[in-house]
């Protein structure tokens, strides 16, 4: 298996990091809004499992553009 | 979203609340990468006596369309906890009064610019309020001569510079 397109630096990696971070922050407002319920029911998951009071993800709906 | 703001544009054009922005996360969200929240945070004029803010024509008109309040705490609004929060400080009065039109979905609506945000938090001091700058400050630059000039005028450059160490 070639696995030269896997072998990194430390640096390159969290360039990469960094580049995807700021491309998240250039998403529409509605993908962005997606990205956060999904954020929520992972830390509800989370906290479900660890016994600690979780708030409801939001309940509603991001029409696809 | 969208519906939780075309309840909270017809509040505003019927007069029930004054002019309203969007911050807090939420409004972070509109410049920076996600990160999690749950509350809407909704900063806007409301009827007000001395210091005594009256949130009974606001709770009246939301019960009207459904929506039961609990004062002191969120309602949900199509399924959003929404907060409605007056300017409590000079910065955040300047944030609502300079805050800009975005629109989500079709829907329009306005949000504390970016700068203001940043230095909304500086001045509220949390720790996870430094958390969130460093989060919002790695995804999206503001505009660094704006974000100066909030800071001298509100005393926040000590602050700014402790928070963002």
């Amino acid at each position: 298996m070639n696995t030269n397109h896997t072998n990194v630096s430390k640096e390159e990696l969290f360039r990469r990091k960094q580049s995807h971070r700021h491309d998240l922050a250039k998403l529409p407002i509605e993908e962005k809004i997606k990205v956060l319920i999904k954020l929520q029911h992972i830390a509800s998951k989370i906290e479900t499992q660890s016994g600690r009071r979780y708030r409801n993800p939001w309940d509603v709906q991001v029409i696809q553009k | 979203m969208e519906k939780t703001l075309r309840v909270i544009n017809s509040l505003e054009s019927e007069g029930i609340i004054g002019r309203y922005a969007i911050g807090g996360a939420i409004g972070l969200l509109f410049y920076a990468e996600p990160a999690i929240t749950y509350d809407l945070d909704i900063f806007c004029y409301l009827p007000q006596s001395g210091t005594i803010i009256d949130l009974g024509p606001l709770y009246k008109r939301l019960a009207e369309l459904g929506y039961k309040a609990t004062p002191g705490e969120h309602i949900n609004v199509e399924n959003i906890p929404v907060q409605f929060l007056p300017p409590t400080t000079n910065l955040v009065q300047e944030a609502l009064d300079n805050s800009v039109k975005k629109s989500f979905e079709d829907v329009s609506t306005r949000v504390f610019q970016y700068e203001h945000l940043l230095a909304i938090m500086a001045e509220t001091g949390r720790a996870k309020d430094k958390a969130r700058i460093a989060l919002a400050l790695e995804s999206a630059q503001p505009d660094k001569s704006k974000l100066e000039d909030i800071l001298r005028r509100h005393n926040l450059l000590d602050k700014w510079s402790k928070m963002t160490i």
